[in-house]
């Protein structure tokens, strides 16, 4: 009972440390004028650390906080973070698990995967202009800034989370 | 060992959030930043702004110094390539004081409006945007202080971008590096007119004629032709680069911006709207 009740405040506590963290810390650490993106580690570590359900949940829920503060339209990060999400535990479903160095490597790759699929969404709804060759130097940077912070925030997500129950959630 | 279901659920579930997301994708895409969808993002923000400020103030040094020194050497060559500008821009300004008279009398003969009487409404940068796509920052004035959305906004005398969003007390600035903006601008040397769009870092200059003489350092000013989103006269940048179309048939020219734009800690809103 007492998991139960904390679980959602875990949840919101680590959500806007991240925000935060990334509106207050990470964006003002610019890498060839690109930032990393701290929040779309958010559904990789729960998918690295649960399942499909719980990687798609996770990176709604991010992508949908995210949003509020972007000019892109409202659900784009969560669309793109949610399938992030789902994508990293399918994945993780047809190898073995990711322990140890792959997990950061895993986090890395998908990473620079969702911030391609973040511009390809905005280019199929209405905005294409962000669909462009310079986009490259903001997956490299998102994908090297995260594979170096994966391991954190994914014992971070872990905590917030907690187990994941196999049996009752068909994971 | 029985091997538990792993895929009947989290497709359901990724269904369902699919079509959430999309949803609200077409809400906000047909209210265009207002209605309901907008009225949840300001909410947000609005509700959210305090803890932002009081987290912001115990955070934002730790990032100031994580940046500052990934950034150190690029600082260092900068001080002293501004060290060099300086010397000649005080000489230029002598040149200035003339030409601003005589610019002056131009406007008044024209009655056009004088971007430096044009009202503004000093507000500090409180952030920038968390999103690697688009180029924006928060500041902390809005509709309270008379911020509408369009108006213009200034760092010094130079263009930095324009409000794309208010709330009462906050407001969005989308930068001139933002893909989605473009603004009409006018060579000073040559005169000739141009569409300058953000391209990340720098922005672009199109629909330049193939015969123009671009040279590197030109200036550009806003255009301020009729309809145009902002008044003319406001400097935007000096050029990097021309280069010619593999058409031959236009140039595409470089622009780096007067002001550094990632590193914006106070702007100028102009209470200025297109008549």
């Amino acid at each position: 009972m007492v998991a139960r009740v904390n679980r959602p405040v875990r949840v919101i506590l680590v959500l806007l440390l991240l925000l935060e963290l990334q509106l207050h810390v990470v964006d003002g650490i610019r890498i060839a004028g690109r930032h990393p993106m701290i929040l779309l580690l958010v559904p990789i570590a729960a998918a690295l650390e649960g399942d499909g359900t719980r990687g798609a949940v996770a990176g709604f829920i991010a992508g949908l906080v995210l949003d509020l503060y972007l000019e892109t339209p409202l659900g784009l990060s969560a669309l793109v973070f949610a399938i992030v999400g789902y994508g990293v535990a399918a994945c993780e479903r047809s190898v073995r698990r990711p322990e140890g160095w792959l997990q950061p490597a895993v986090a890395g790759i998908a990473s620079g995967v969702g911030v391609i699929g973040l511009g390809i969404a905005a280019a199929v709804f209405g905005q294409p202009e962000y669909f462009r060759l310079s986009l490259i130097g903001a997956v490299l940077v998102v994908a090297v800034t995260n594979t170096i912070i994966a391991t954190p925030v994914v014992r971070l997500v872990r905590w917030a989370l907690g187990p994941v129950n196999l049996g009752g959630m068909h994971a | 060992m029985a091997v538990p279901r792993r895929t009947s659920r989290p497709r359901f579930t990724l269904g369902l959030i699919v079509l959430t997301a999309i949803t609200l994708i077409t809400l906000d895409y047909r209210a265009d930043g207002g209605g309901v969808t907008g009225s949840v993002r300001d909410a947000a923000r609005t509700v959210l702004s305090p803890i932002g400020d009081a987290v912001g103030f115990a955070l934002t040094p730790i990032g100031n110094v994580v940046g500052g020194v990934l950034d150190f050497g690029r600082v260092r060559h900068e001080n002293a390539r501004l060290r060099d500008e300086l010397a000649q821009d005080r000489s230029d300004v002598i040149a200035a004081q003339d030409a601003k008279r005589e610019l002056q009398s131009v406007y008044d003969q024209l009655n056009l409006d004088d971007p430096g009487d044009i009202p503004a409404v000093a507000a500090r940068v409180t952030g920038s945007s968390p999103s690697v796509l688009q180029f924006t920052l928060e500041i902390d004035k809005g509709t309270n202080d008379g911020i509408a959305r369009g108006m213009p906004v200034v760092s010094g005398n130079a263009l930095v971008g324009r409000i794309v969003r208010v709330t009462s007390n906050r407001s969005t600035v989308r930068l001139l590096s933002d893909p989605s903006l473009s603004v009409g601008v006018r060579l000073s040397r040559t005169g000739d007119l141009g569409v300058a769009t953000g391209d990340g870092g720098d922005f672009v200059m199109s629909l330049v004629e193939p015969t123009t003489e671009v040279r590197r350092g030109d200036s550009l000013v806003t255009s301020g032709l009729q309809q145009s989103e902002y008044p003319p006269g406001i400097p935007v940048g000096t050029v990097k680069s021309a280069t010619r179309d593999d058409s031959g048939l236009a140039q595409t020219v470089r622009v780096k911006s007067v002001v550094n734009l990632r590193r914006l800690s106070f702007v100028r809103v102009l209470q200025w709207s297109p008549e």
